[in-house]
Order: C-alpha cells, then structure tokens, then sequence
C-alpha cells in the first residue's frame, strides 16, 4: 500500500486504489505489528529488572571485629534479570547498561559481644560508591541495623557488594538486604 | 459519514461508505498510530527516568561554614558549591542560579565518608539534603529552605567515618535545587573528604499528581 503513517509504518490505500481481501490483511498486519512493539515497550518499562536478595531467612554471617567482610547471601525473594547466581553469593551482577536504585541494609543478629560502631560500604567492581556507619550503638543489643543506599551507573556485566564492618571486641552475626531496580538505561 | 468508535480516535463505516473505505482507513491508520505512539512516549519517559548526581572531584576539607542556613557553631561545607564538583545527568537540570524543577516526586540522597585527624568521642557529624525553593524559578526573590531529611554519627575514635541519607521530596514546582550540607562542632578535629567520597543525587518518579 503506497501510503503509510508516520511513527509505526502502518499502511493504508489512497484514494482510487482498489480495495481487495489483501488490504485488509496488510493493513491488519501492519497494526498487529505497532501493537507488539508498543506492547514490548511497555513490558520493558512496566516489568524492569529488579531483584531482592538476602542473607536472612537461613543463616547469620560472622563478621570479626575490625574486618571488612563482604556479605555472602543466600536468597533471592525476587530476581527479575538474573542479578544473582548461588555459585557466587556475594555478587549482584547488573544486567543492563544503565542506572540503578540501589538500597541495603544489614543488622546484627546476636547479643554476645561489645559493639561500638557499625558501618555499611555499597561497590561497584570493587569501588565504594556509598556508604554508612553508625557510632550511636547500644552494646548489647540486637537489631542493631544500618542501612544505605545510592543511585549506580554501571554497564552490563559489571558487579556489585555490599560490605561489613564493626568496631567492638568479638564476632557479631549480621543479616541483610539487598534491594535493586533499574530505573534508567541511560 | 462514518460513525465514531470509543475514544481514540477511531470509527466505522456506514453500508453506504464503500468508496470511502480508502480514507476511512488512513483516519483509522493515523489514530492508531497516534494513540500508540503518545503511550510509547510515556512508556519510554518511564523506562528512562531523569536523573542527576554531582560527586566531589578534588578533595575537599569540612572546616569552613558555607554560610547556609546551619546550626550556630557549626562548621561545615555544602554540595554542590563552586570547586570541585562533576555533574551527572539524565535529563535533569541543577539549576543552582535559575529556574526550578518540574512539580512532582522525588527521591534524594547523599552519601559521604570523610577522614579526620584527630578523632573524639564526642560531637555529632550530620549529614543533610534539604531543598531550595524559589517562586516561578526568580533567583532574584527570596529563597526558602526546607530540610528535607538528616542522617547523624557520633565522631568516635573507631574510624567508623560515612553517613547516608535518603528521601521523597514532592515538589508543587518551586522547589529550584537540592543541596547536601556536612557539618560538626568539634572545631578541634578538622575532616576532610577524598574525591569521590560525596555524592549528591537526584531522582525524578514521576509527576504525583494530587488531586
């Protein structure tokens, strides 16, 4: 069909051309066709990769006094994008160029111990991009947490961890979460 | 005459309208491609939301007050500020002299690690983004500041040296710029902050219409 519209090519006959089954067929096919497309876009928009993984419902982690220690998880409550694979827990890795939001937050899980800091490093490939501490600690008591978050610009394939760290005298046990959604592709 | 179909556009034709298939069939390939193509817009708008973050690019010492609004006492430095700062963006604009940015939601955050000589157990490290306003984006009216959220550290000799801080702000379209302001009260002990250990950033989720 000699004309067509100007965003998605769906074609139509002009004015004077005959009119057969075959127009209709093109014509239906060619809206079928700008529909799938948009229908991709919107999936692509709706549904973007995101994933929560966690160290958390299984076992705590030991973290030693003074040591940064990169947590190891072993969950994922959602992974939409394949951002986590067991064979290697403590990686998260990206799998589309672009922005991510990204929010973690780990706790401690025990009471034995003196604790009188607590910190907490988002990287990416190994660099810190964010990071918190808190130093308005109760010793003893549980559920100490701390969270952090950022906005991360990565490339396809590059990987990311989050880290622990604690001022105290002995091995504190420590859970957390990692939460991650693409929010850009720019 | 055709007769119209639902609300996009589109219509159908009467027995009589045989010869007029050929147009009836552009007008119905035009409001299609015209509805699907205003959603794309959106859909893409969405998948790709506006953003921007400024990090420091030269190390930076927290030992001066910038003269915001801080509390009395306090030293401290504020992001972004002339010096060394690189911006990132995705569409949206710091507007640190003029103008405003576009009414609706969004989410903030800041995050900061610093390193101190002389480390105390005592005094607050705070760290806080809060927003300015300016009316119909008139640098030269008044500005208002609103502090949007604050995230605070005891200094401590354990080296234990970041803070993060995370929000929602919505905008009714006045608010011109977010700043981050780091700031203590031990004058004694001077901090400083390497390149890349102070981000800024902002994220724009949508228009948050409120009826």
């Amino acid at each position: 069909m000699p004309g067509s519209t100007d965003n998605l090519a769906i074609g139509y006959p002009c004015v004077g051309e005959p009119v057969t089954s075959a127009t209709f067929s093109e014509f239906a096919t060619d809206v079928e066709s700008a529909l799938s497309s948009t229908w991709t876009v919107a999936d692509s928009a709706l549904k973007p990769p995101t994933a929560r993984v966690s160290r958390y419902f299984i076992t705590a982690q030991t973290i030693n006094a003074g040591v940064v220690t990169t947590i190891s998880f072993e969950d994922e409550l959602y992974d939409r994008g394949s951002f986590w694979n067991p064979a290697s827990p403590t990686l998260i890795t990206l799998p589309v160029t672009g922005t991510y939001l990204v929010t973690t937050r780990i706790h401690r899980s025990n009471q034995a111990g003196t604790l009188t800091g607590i910190k907490s490093s988002i990287l990416l490939a190994g660099s810190t991009i964010a990071a918190s501490s808190d130093n308005n600690i109760i010793s003893g008591e549980t559920g100490t947490s701390i969270t952090c978050a950022a906005i991360v610009h990565a490339t396809a394939g590059q990987t990311m961890t989050i880290t622990g760290l604690f001022a105290g005298t002995v091995t504190i046990m420590v859970e957390g979460f990692f939460d991650i959604t693409l929010i850009s592709t720019t | 005459m055709t007769i119209p179909i639902g609300g996009h556009g589109l219509s159908c034709l009467r027995g009589d309208d045989y010869a007029a298939i050929p147009l009836w069939m552009q007008d119905a390939a035009d409001s299609i491609d015209s509805s699907l193509s205003e959603g794309r817009q959106l859909l893409d708008s969405y998948r790709n939301r506006p953003w921007y973050e400024t990090v420091n690019n030269s190390s930076i010492p927290v030992n001066n007050l910038s003269g915001y609004l801080l509390p009395e006492g306090a030293v401290g430095e504020v992001a972004p500020r002339s010096g060394p700062w690189t911006t990132f963006s995705n569409g949206l604009i710091d507007n640190t002299s003029n103008g405003s940015l576009p009414a609706g939601l969004y989410l903030a955050g800041s995050s900061v690690t610093w390193t101190v000589a002389t480390p105390n157990n005592n005094t607050l490290r705070t760290l806080e983004v809060f927003g300015l306003n300016r009316i119909n984006g008139n640098v030269s009216i008044n500005v208002t500041y609103d502090i949007l959220f604050q995230n605070q550290t005891l200094e401590a000799s354990n080296g234990l040296n970041s803070l993060n801080v995370t929000g929602y702000i919505m905008s009714d379209g006045t608010l011109a710029q977010i700043v981050a302001a780091f700031y203590h009260s031990n004058t004694s002990s001077d901090l400083v902050v390497a390149a890349g250990n102070w981000r800024l950033w902002l994220m724009y989720m949508g228009s948050g219409l409120v009826i």
